[in-house]
């Protein structure tokens, strides 16, 4: 792949990336784009080379992941997720429904209570409709330990879930 | 998906994926800026405007 055909996929898969970036950061917004630009520009430079081993998105995934994981080593942020950052949204649509906000404070809250590997296999599948298989890669995990977080991880957030609708 | 809860969980995490998106950076802002070209200081760079110059003196 050249760099205009570099650019190119990571313009498509941009939002999404971005998505993940947030996740691999605790939720935080300047985090995410630090890690999203720095892990850009890796992909850009050569310096992560795309071998074709994976999908492309699998792969930057990867990268997006590698490069929260020495960012945040570097700047001693901790992993946990900071509920504030998580739940700001600055700019919300004037459609947007109160309803879907807490909602989306709700899982956002339920999933901190997760096991970071049991939160991003959660994360790849129900968010980005990875595969289990496709998650494990993403993590490098065999996919039996990739399928026990899952398991564990969807019984834990299940059970988080029903006890805030029931609150 | 055909387990209720895992339809539940998608559609649940599909409400935030869109409230992410639309916080999303412009992509252009996160690509690093293509290299700048090198200006080579080249003995003959410049050569046509000293030559002005030196014509226009000369003639006046």
């Amino acid at each position: 792949m050249d760099r205009s055909d570099l650019e190119r996929e990571l313009e498509r898969l941009h939002p999404e990336s971005f998505g993940w970036a947030l996740f691999c950061s605790g939720r935080d917004r300047d985090l995410a784009q630090d890690v999203l630009q720095e892990a850009y520009a890796r992909v850009v430079s050569g310096s992560a080379r795309f071998q074709g081993r994976s999908a492309f998105r699998t792969w930057l995934f990867g990268v997006i992941r590698h490069t929260a994981l020495a960012e945040r080593r570097r700047a001693w942020r901790p992993g946990a997720l900071p509920v504030e950052a998580a739940l700001a949204d600055p700019a919300p649509g004037a459609d947007e429904r109160i309803e879907e906000a807490e909602r989306r404070e709700e899982l956002v809250l339920a999933l901190t209570a997760l096991s970071p590997r049991q939160r991003e296999v959660l994360v790849l599948v129900f968010y980005h409709e990875l595969t289990v298989e496709e998650a494990a890669r993403v993590m490098e995990v065999s996919l039996g330990s990739a399928r026990t977080h899952y398991d564990r991880g969807k019984k834990g957030l299940l059970a988080r879930l029903s006890q805030e609708v029931r609150r | 998906m055909t387990d209720p809860e895992d339809r539940d969980l998608a559609a649940r995490f599909a409400e935030l994926r869109s409230s992410d998106a639309r916080q999303a950076p412009p992509f252009a802002s996160m690509l690093p800026k293509a290299p700048r070209r090198r200006v080579v200081a080249l003995p003959w760079n410049g050569v046509h405007w000293r030559l002005r110059r030196w014509s226009s003196w000369s003639a006046a």
